[in-house]
């Protein structure tokens, strides 16, 4: 029974190290994302191809659970500040020019100047 | 030689009553004999039916009018149909055996079909429902029409409908600036329903397809081709339906945009794919839209125009197909009382490249097209 609980035990703290986003992981794929994204403006395979490259840097994005940390950042307003600061920064510091916009409605958009 | 007097008499006579007797049938047939047949069939039509003239085939069960109307019921401008043509080809089976007519096919040709929307936002077409017939008689309509969905009755009596060469006028009043009119040409309908099992709870296998065109002076003429299967029960219809438009001008439709959103268009052409699918009363919809030539502009004073300004043109180059054309998506999904209208696979994947706070809901959508 002691077995099953520790197997338990690890198996249920694998799969949370598998699926859950902490802050520098979620601030360095989005600013990934976004710069990725800015690259492939205007072509029409876009989407594919974004997923391809983030794929190549993120090996395991597709079976992480990014929803519930978008989800904790917009119930708190300081930390999704810090948290958008952060990843502005980290593109500035990657060499682009850029901004975040409040599209209103709820809605934000980091954008890159061309 | 006064007896062959008196024959030859007789003789005159009876050509005089002979012909006064067919003269006065051909008269009482003119002058009611017609109106009988339209009550006939505007009873069995629902609607009110008038024709110029009719010649019957009686060795082919076949039934011609010349100048075939359907009227609008009151306050509407046209009749609902207007052909030069239509054909009635009689199921000689059931008409024999059940004594019960039923149509083995209807063929109208340069028909003109009048839809029309009035102030009230109600149609011409909704005014004319089938009424139930008085069967008194030794002939009945096949399906009585008030017992059930008119699709249904329709498929059991009717195994073929054609119109050919048509057109197809809308006028709506309703819609504020109007009344709103467009012309579609070249319509055709090819309907067919399949033989019924035998057990009221087995569907009617329907098939048909509906094509049209619409003038356009200024650039290609706009394509609309429908394809549909159907399962027509008593109270459900359960379909497949593949929808095609092609190059049809958003102008045409202008006061439409101006009057229910917030944007409108300088230029702008669409083409369309509709995968429709409807079982056990839900829906499962999904369209794509290509847009062609298309100028966006947003109407001043309209409260949420930044928003819709800054982010459409933020998710266009994440939506284009790669000649200029601007591809967008969406599904319909649900009760087919109340369904709901949701962004299709292509809108997201834009949405999330752009919205930080969607990003999550993008990778979602990848999962799913990965399963």
């Amino acid at each position: 029974m002691k077995k099953v609980i520790l197997y338990t035990i690890l198996f249920l703290s694998l799969t949370s190290i598998v699926f859950a986003v902490d802050e520098d992981t979620y601030v360095q794929f989005v600013a990934d994302s976004v710069i990725t994204a800015h690259r492939l403006k205007g072509n029409p395979n876009a989407m594919e191809l974004w997923a391809d490259e983030m794929l190549k840097k993120y090996p395991n994005f597709m079976s992480q659970e990014w929803q519930a940390f978008e989800e904790k950042i917009v119930k708190d307003s300081a930390l999704k500040s810090r948290v958008y600061n952060k990843i502005l920064e980290n593109i500035i510091s990657k060499g682009y020019n850029a901004h975040i916009l409040d599209l209103g409605g709820g809605a934000t958009t980091i954008e890159i100047e061309d | 030689m006064r007896i062959i007097k008196t024959v030859f008499k007789i003789f005159v006579i009876s050509v005089i009553l002979v012909a006064i007797i067919i003269a006065g049938i051909a008269l009482y047939m003119k002058f009611y004999g017609k109106s009988l047949l339209e009550n006939a069939l505007s009873n069995m039509l629902g609607s009110k039916v008038k024709f110029e003239s009719v010649s019957l085939n009686l060795d082919k069960y076949t039934v011609n009018f010349r100048d075939f109307s359907i009227l609008s019921e009151i306050n509407f401008d046209e009749n609902i149909l207007n052909a030069e043509k239509c054909t009635l080809i009689l199921n000689k089976e059931r008409f024999e055996k059940e004594k019960k007519i039923a149509f083995e096919d209807i063929v109208i040709k340069k028909g003109v079909l009048n839809i029309e929307r009035n102030k009230e936002g109600i149609f011409n077409i909704s005014y004319n429902s089938p009424r139930k017939i008085d069967d008194r008689g030794a002939i009945a309509y096949a399906a009585t029409p008030a017992d059930s969905g008119g699709l249904y009755n329709f498929a059991q009596n009717v195994r073929k409908l054609t119109i050919k060469d048509s057109v197809i006028n809308f006028k709506d009043y309703y819609v504020p600036q109007g009344p709103f009119t467009i012309t579609c040409d070249n319509f055709n309908l090819d309907f067919t329903s399949g033989q019924e099992s035998g057990s009221s709870s087995d569907p009617i296998p329907v098939k048909y397809t509906l094509s049209f065109r619409i003038p356009n002076t200024r650039y290609r003429d706009g394509e609309f081709l429908l394809s549909a299967g159907m399962d027509v029960y008593k109270h459900q219809v359960d379909t497949k339906m593949a929808v095609e438009t092609k190059y049809i001008d958003l102008m045409q439709f202008l006061p439409y945009f101006e009057s229910y959103t917030p944007f409108s268009f300088n230029t702008g052409l669409f083409s369309s794919s509709t995968n429709f699918r409807m079982h056990n009363n839900m829906i499962d919809s999904t369209t794509t839209m290509v847009f062609h030539k298309l100028n966006l502009i947003i109407d001043p004073g309209m409260e949420n125009a930044k928003f819709l300004e800054t982010s459409a043109n933020r998710l266009v180059p994440y939506l284009m197909s790669g000649k200029g054309e601007i591809i967008f998506d969406f599904i319909i999904k649900g009760p087919v009382d109340n369904p709901r209208i949701g962004l299709g696979p292509r809108l997201k994947f834009a949405i999330g490249l752009v919205v930080i706070e969607e990003l999550g809901n993008f990778i979602q959508q990848l999962q799913k097209l990965q399963k």
